[in-house]
C-alpha cells in the first residue's frame, strides 16, 4: 500500500493564534478519517470566521490538544522559526518473517502542516519629515486586520486543500474499522527548518 | 433572546409523489425514538450485514441500493441543518445541543440517524420535503439555497418591477425574483446530487470482490459525507446561517431552500457569478454517486461583521427620496396581520429587537429595522407598529460587494477541478 503524502500550504501565524489553527486544521483532518460513528462538533473559531468540525469523542481530542500544547512548548523555545506538524495515519501490521513477533507501523498517509510563527512587528512610531504624523497604534491595528484577514483566507484555502485531498485520494485508505472511531495515528512535533 | 424567523420552504418539483425509502415509510413521529429506530436498525443490520461473507447477489445489490438511496435524505439533511435557521442541533450561542460523547446516547433528546457513520440529529423537516422529491434515486436531488430579502411593514412594491433602480438594495437586480410580497429571492446555492446509472453492469467475478466493492463503495460513500458536512460550513452562506441564528438580533433577510428534481435554469449572468465545487464521484458496480455545488462568492456583504460599505448609491436611493414616500401612507399605526400571505402590508417574519440597541443592519430596503420597535413574537402581531416618524437622518451602514484589499476568489478560492473518478 502506497502512502499518500500532502503538504498543507505553509501558515504565518502568531503565538496566540497557534492553537486555534492547528485545532481546526488537525480536527478537519481527524474528522475525515475517523470513519466510525460520530456525533460531529461544530466548532466556531473566535479569531476567525471558521467554522470547523471535531468527531466528538473525548479522547480524540485530548490526543490532540497535548500536542498542540507540546508545539506551543517548542515554539517558545524556538521562537520566529519555520515548522513542520506531521498527522500520520497507520496500520499495524505483524511481522511474522521476524524473530520477534514484533508490530510495525505501516504508514499509509500523512498530513505535513507547515507554520511559521512569527512575532508581531514594532512600530516605533517613527516618522518621516515629508509625511503626516501617523498614530502608530492605528497603524499597527490596521496591519494587525490586514494580516489577520490574509490567515482567515490562507487557513481557509487550507481547510478546502484538506477536502479536496480526500476527496481525490481515497483507495489507499484501508478498510474500516467498526470497533474504533478513527484510523490509528501519531503526531509528530516538529523538525525546525531555518 | 430569540428571533422568531420563520423558515419558507417551497417546493417546485412537478411530481409531487412521495419520496419511497426502503422501508416504504417517512415516520411522522419521528420524536419516538421506538419508531425512529427504524432507521437505525437499518444502518445497524446493513453494516453487519455487509461484513458476513456469505452475502449472495441479491442481498448485496440490496444492500448496494440502500446505501444509494439513503445518500439522498442524508445528504439533505446535512444541507438543510446547515442552512435552516433554527432548524439545526446549534442553538443560538453555537454550542451543541447534545453531549459529544457518541456512547451517551442517553443524554441525547432525539434519536440519530447514524448512516454514513454521521450520527445527526434526525430532521423531521428535511423528510419532508424528500415527500415531494422524486420517486426513484435515478432522479437527481435539485437543492437550492436562497436569501431572501423581506422588506419591513408597510413597504409596498413598486408598480413598475422593470425599473430594478427602485430597490435600493441589490446585487444584479435583473436576476432576483420578486415575490408577489416585495420578497428579492437570490440563489446562493446550487446543490446537485445524483445517481448516475451505468448502462452495462460490473459483471466481475465472485462474490469476494462484489463483498470488496460494496465495503469500498460504502467506504467511499462515507468519506464523501463527510466532505460535505465540512464543505457546507466553509462556504459563504453559513456565515448568514450562523448570523441568523445568532440571538437577538433583527435581520432583513432570511435563508430559505427548495428541493426538486429539475433544474431551473440559472442566467449566463448569475452563473458566470457562481463559482463550482465538484466533489469525486464515488463508484459502485452500476453507477456513481454524484455530488456538486455551485455557490454565489459575493455574499460578504450580507454579514453584519463586514467592515465594508456599499457604495453611496444605494443609501442615497432610499434615504429622502420618493422611494420612501410609501412610508407617508402609514398615518395610522400599521398592524401585523396574524396571517402573513396575502396583505402587502403585513410581515412575513416577526422581528425581535434588543432594546435601546441601534444595531446597524447589514442592508436595508428603505427604513432600517433599527426603527422598528421592540414588540416580540409573531403571536402578538398588534403590537408590531412601525413608525415612521422615526426614520434615522443616517442612512445604515451598508457593506459594499468587496472586503477591502481582498477579492472574493482570494477569500472564497475557486474549487474547479476535474474529478477523477474512483477506480
Amino acid at each position: 500500500m502506497n502512502c499518500e503524502v500532502c503538504q498543507l500550504k505553509e501558515l504565518e501565524v502568531e503565538h496566540f493564534e497557534i492553537r486555534e489553527v492547528l485545532r481546526c486544521i488537525l480536527h478537519t483532518i481527524v474528522f475525515h478519517r475517523a470513519l466510525g460513528l460520530v456525533r460531529p462538533k461544530d466548532i466556531d473559531l473566535e479569531l476567525f470566521n471558521i467554522t470547523y468540525v471535531q468527531c466528538g469523542d473525548v479522547e480524540l481530542e485530548k490526543k490532540i490538544e497535548e500536542k498542540i500544547d507540546q508545539f506551543i512548548s517548542w515554539v517558545e523555545k524556538h521562537p520566529n522559526k519555520k515548522s513542520q506538524i506531521c498527522l500520520s495515519f497507520y496500520e499495524m501490521k505483524n511481522k511474522h518473517h521476524s524473530w520477534f513477533n514484533k508490530n510495525e507501523r505501516l504508514y499509509w498517509e500523512q498530513w505535513f502542516v507547515n507554520l511559521h510563527v512569527t512575532h508581531p512587528k514594532v512600530h516605533s512610531g517613527k516618522f518621516h519629515n515629508s509625511k503626516p504624523m501617523v498614530d502608530p497604534e492605528e497603524t499597527a491595528s490596521e496591519d494587525r486586520g490586514v494580516r489577520r484577514e490574509a490567515l482567515e483566507v490562507s487557513l481557509r484555502d487550507v481547510l478546502f486543500q484538506i477536502i479536496k485531498f480526500v476527496n481525490e485520494k481515497k483507495d489507499h485508505v484501508p478498510p474500516i474499522n467498526e470497533k474504533a472511531i478513527c484510523f490509528p495515528f501519531e503526531i509528530t512535533i516538529p523538525r525546525k527548518f531555518l | 433572546m430569540c428571533s422568531h424567523v420563520r423558515v419558507k420552504f417551497k417546493f417546485l418539483s412537478e411530481k409531487r409523489k412521495p419520496y419511497r425509502r426502503t422501508d416504504d415509510k417517512i415516520e411522522k413521529n419521528k420524536r419516538d425514538p421506538s419508531k425512529f429506530c427504524t432507521c437505525l436498525q437499518r444502518a445497524q443490520f446493513f453494516i453487519e450485514n455487509m461484513a458476513s461473507s456469505h452475502n449472495n447477489t441479491n442481498t448485496e445489490s440490496a444492500e448496494m441500493e440502500q446505501i444509494i438511496t439513503e445518500f439522498f435524505p442524508k445528504s439533505l439533511q446535512i444541507i438543510h441543518e446547515s442552512r435552516s435557521p433554527f432548524m439545526s442541533s446549534r442553538d443560538y450561542s453555537g454550542e451543541q445541543m447534545v453531549s459529544s460523547s457518541p456512547s451517551s446516547s442517553s443524554s441525547s433528546v432525539w434519536p440519530r440517524d447514524e448512516w454514513f457513520n454521521l450520527a445527526l440529529r434526525e430532521c423531521p423537516a428535511a423528510h419532508e420535503n424528500l415527500d415531494l422529491w422524486h420517486q426513484s434515486y435515478f432522479d437527481p436531488m435539485i437543492v437550492d439555497v436562497i436569501l431572501v430579502q423581506v422588506p419591513p411593514v408597510g413597504w409596498e412594491p413598486a408598480r413598475n418591477f422593470s425599473t430594478p433602480d427602485q430597490y435600493p438594495f441589490h446585487w444584479n437586480s435583473d436576476q432576483e425574483e420578486l415575490g408577489s410580497e416585495g420578497k428579492i429571492e437570490k440563489i446562493v446555492e446550487r446543490w446537485v446530487l445524483q445517481y448516475e446509472g451505468r448502462k452495462s453492469r460490473d459483471s466481475g467475478a465472485g462474490s469476494r470482490r462484489r463483498s470488496n466493492t460494496l465495503q469500498t463503495f460504502y467506504k467511499k460513500s462515507i468519506l464523501l459525507m463527510r466532505s460535505l458536512y465540512a464543505t457546507v460550513r466553509l462556504l459563504p452562506a453559513y456565515k448568514i446561517f450562523r448570523d441568523l441564528n445568532s440571538s437577538g438580533r433583527i435581520r432583513a433577510y432570511t435563508l430559505t431552500h427548495r428541493v426538486s428534481s429539475f433544474l431551473e435554469p440559472l442566467t449566463c449572468k448569475e452563473e458566470a457569478e457562481m463559482q463550482r465545487f465538484e466533489f469525486t464521484p464515488v463508484d459502485s458496480s452500476c453507477g456513481r454517486l454524484c455530488l456538486s455545488v455551485l455557490y454565489h462568492s459575493s455574499l460578504l456583504f450580507v454579514s453584519p461583521e463586514s467592515s465594508t460599505r456599499m457604495s453611496p448609491h444605494y443609501i442615497a436611493d432610499y434615504v429622502g427620496s420618493p422611494l420612501a414616500e410609501p412610508m407617508k401612507r402609514f398615518s395610522s399605526p400599521t398592524v401585523v396581520q396574524g396571517s402573513l400571505l396575502s396583505s402587502p402590508f403585513s410581515r412575513r417574519h416577526s422581528w425581535v429587537y434588543d432594546h435601546g440597541k441601534a444595531s446597524p443592519p447589514s442592508f436595508s430596503f428603505s427604513p432600517s429595522p433599527n426603527h422598528l420597535e421592540k414588540h416580540g413574537s409573531i403571536s402578538n402581531p398588534s403590537s408590531c407598529r412601525f413608525q415612521p416618524s422615526s426614520l434615522s437622518p443616517h442612512p445604515p451602514d451598508l457593506p459594499s460587494v468587496h472586503k477591502k484589499n481582498m477579492s472574493f476568489d482570494e477569500c472564497y478560492p475557486s474549487l474547479n477541478f476535474t474529478p477523477s473518478p474512483s477506480p
